[in-house]
């Protein structure tokens, strides 16, 4: 008897076999989803890895109580196990297994698995986020943002919520483009460019007005009215709003750690089937969000940031985006002469 | 909305994790599945060690083309670095893990890992075989007859198909008493207790009568009409019988392997909830049956360790034994006072 969305959570999960991981015959795919995840995802994935000729295995397993090294001792040794033996690893757990000792032997440095991150999704969201999205399209356009952006030096970005911040970039850092999982190393979900500016050219005040996520007690899917960090050269020196902002601050304070206050990254959002859900993997790729992380920042930045104790993502809606003074969005939507015949392809 | 027997799998499911396994808290377990088993087991059996307290990861994996090392290289990489690597691991699967690599490397002088062969069982074969069987009657009716078995010598096995075997035992060889994984190393679904016996003693006829099980082509199944392996010195000079027969005539000289004629073990069949089905898992447990095994031998058995490139078994159903002389069971009834009390109880007389 068929499910709801059968059909279509079959076809997202033959394109990330397929086309987003480029799953070989004879290579060996690892699908991960603990008791929280999506299971009927997981097992399409496997079906799909079957069809392709890979060995397959799907380790369904307990879910741990957190994120990374926290959630470590509640993993199953065999899993443990497990995990760095693979070709190819697509996590669709609730919990994220990032930054745990397994996954830190699969992928630092990354020497053989091809990881990517579905986390969080559920069948609707697969079908939105991968399975309705022209993959050739999305390239064209995540190519081109990524040209323009590593060729950008002054950067200028507003929103009508009040972001009004400019910074500067270094052009030997990269700028990451998550979309295929075709070598070995971390991958994340389609439709985000991120990258770490020269962090103490960062100044101006960044408002949030889609969603924040600190993790718990810092976690608001929904703002009711924008949390805004004022940045001085890299470093938010102050945290104004309502309620929430009152939440944030106390919550950054309780943490005892003042790189918590450094900016880490930011992000341009450009999945064309993202809208506000609630959920961080999705809220930061709604089209034409810019999302700034805060706190520890990853070492594929290559950056000058520092280690802190957590990190935290917020979301800024319909952003306003200039590079070198040439408007690159207006509000969210795309208005560079090099990305205004490439949007309309995916619906935007 | 519930299915076909739920309450029925989640009870088997869960005497697995708390008795057969005893699972503590804290404990890694590793349920293994091939996409050609039974799901339900799988994840019931999860559920059941997740309330435990249990670490618990169902590698749901591609079926190999064949048992043992035929598989290893279908298997994917994560697997095999899995399998090693937990406190208990039960099998559910259709294509058997069991002598495949990871499971040598895992089983092979056994320090961690309680390992569960549960593979091939149906809903409906798990239910019947776990789910439904009284396990202190169950244990208490095995110790008994693993007692008799290890102080016996003197062995005689015949059948109405035309058993006639005799053959001594050894002292000091093991008496496998199969249902539980309560320490490191490999067991066995219940009801079934197997021994080597020196092999050179064996001789007279095994009409197999139930079915056969050979691998591949060999799987003969439930048998039309019996099979006859005529053995002397405990090697089989002649199969006779109806045109299965025949085939294994063929099917043997093949192989090419003289060490497959060569008897590797004798088991008796006393799972109550067993019922002769073609599943060789089933069958060699069906109440009352005896077992013989051809080819390899198993190292568990401690015996001459006969490297035969494959294995077959055969199933003699309703079978009477003595041991020294004295009978345990006519035709496939309980004779000996204290085993025929304990089969009543069980509904087995």
């Amino acid at each position: 008897m068929p499910a709801w969305l059968d059909l279509e959570v079959a076809v997202a999960a033959h394109k990330v076999v397929n086309q987003l991981c480029a799953v070989k015959t004879g290579e060996n795919l690892l699908v991960t989803v603990d008791s929280a995840g999506s299971f009927r995802i997981a097992e399409q994935i496997a079906r799909a890895g079957e069809m392709a000729g890979a060995k397959v295995m799907l380790a369904w397993h307990s879910t741990p109580v957190g994120v990374g090294k926290v959630g470590e001792k509640y993993l199953p040794d065999a899993l443990h196990a497990a995990i760095p033996e693979t070709d190819v690893w697509i996590e669709v757990n609730h919990q994220w297994l990032g930054y745990s000792t397994p996954y830190e032997n699969a992928l630092v440095p990354p020497r053989r698995v091809r990881y990517l991150c579905l986390d969080g999704l559920n069948e609707e969201r697969i079908v939105r986020l991968i399975g309705k999205i022209d993959l050739a399209a999305q390239d064209a356009f995540q190519s081109e943002v990524v040209e323009l952006t590593k060729q950008a030096r002054e950067m200028r970005i507003t929103t009508p919520a009040g972001t009004n911040v400019s910074f500067e970039n270094d052009p030997d850092r990269p700028v990451i483009s998550e979309l295929w999982c075709h070598t070995p190393g971390a991958h994340f979900l389609l439709g985000q460019i991120a990258w770490a500016p020269i962090e103490e050219s960062i100044n101006g005040p960044i408002a949030f007005d889609g969603s924040f996520y600190g993790g718990e007690p810092a976690d608001f899917p929904r703002l009711s009215e924008p949390v805004t960090f004022h940045v001085q050269k890299g470093v938010c020196e102050d945290i104004t709003g309502g309620e929430q902002a009152r939440l944030v601050r106390w919550w950054m304070k309780s943490l005892n750690d003042p790189n918590m206050y450094h900016e880490a990254h930011i992000c341009y959002g450009f999945n064309p089937g993202a809208r506000p859900s609630g959920i961080c993997v999705e809220d930061e790729r709604i089209w034409g969000v810019t999302e700034w992380g805060f706190g520890h920042q990853g070492i594929q930045f290559q950056a000058g940031g520092k280690p802190a104790v957590s990190h935290l993502d917020g979301i800024c809606l319909n952003s306003s985006v200039w590079q070198d003074g040439v408007q690159v969005l207006d509000e969210g939507r795309v208005v560079h002469p090099q990305l205004v015949d490439l949007a309309p392809r995916l619906g935007k | 909305m519930p299915t076909t027997l739920d309450l029925e799998i989640g009870v088997a499911a869960y005497k697995v994790a708390r008795d057969l396994t005893a699972l503590k808290s804290g404990e890694s377990l590793l349920i293994t599945i091939d996409s050609m088993g039974y799901w339900r087991l799988a994840e019931e059996t999860a559920k059941a060690a997740e309330a435990l307290g249990a670490k618990v990861m169902v590698a749901y994996h591609t079926t190999p083309p064949g048992y043992g090392k035929v598989g290893d290289p279908y298997l994917p990489d994560s697997l095999k670095a899995a399998i090693p690597e937990t406190d208990v691991w039960v099998e559910y699967n259709n294509q058997w893990l069991l002598y495949s690599t990871p499971w040598e490397k895992a089983l092979t002088d056994p320090e961690r890992v309680r390992y569960l062969f549960l593979g091939g069982l149906n809903e409906e074969q798990f239910v019947r075989c776990v789910g439904k069987v009284n396990l202190d009657l169950q244990r208490e009716f095995q110790n008994i007859l693993v007692d008799l078995t290890r102080n016996g010598r003197k062995m005689r096995i015949i059948n109405s198909a035309g058993t006639d075997v005799s053959f001594e035992n050894v002292p000091g060889r093991p008496v496998t008493n199969e249902g539980w994984a309560l320490e490191p190393g490999a067991h066995f679904l219940m009801g079934q207790i197997g021994w080597a016996p020196l092999e050179e003693s064996i001789n007279g006829t095994i009409a197999f009568d139930g079915s056969f099980s050979g691998g591949g082509e060999a799987d003969l199944g439930i048998l039309a009409a019996p099979v006859l392996f005529h053995i002397e010195n405990g090697v089989c000079k002649e199969i006779s019988g109806g045109s299965e027969a025949g085939f294994l005539r063929g099917w043997f000289a093949r192989l090419g392997d003289p060490f497959m004629y060569h008897a590797a073990h004798v088991c008796y069949g006393f799972n109550p909830g067993a019922k002769l089905s073609g599943l060789c898992t089933e069958d060699e447990r069906v109440w009352g049956s005896t077992e013989w095994g051809f080819g390899y031998q198993g190292p568990f058995f401690k015996a001459k360790g006969i490297n035969a490139i494959s294995h077959v078994d055969g199933i003699c159903l309703d079978s009477s034994v003595w041991i020294d002389g004295q009978q345990i069971m006519e035709a496939g009834r309980l004779t000996h006072p204290k085993l025929a009390d304990l089969a009543a109880t069980m509904g087995k007389q």
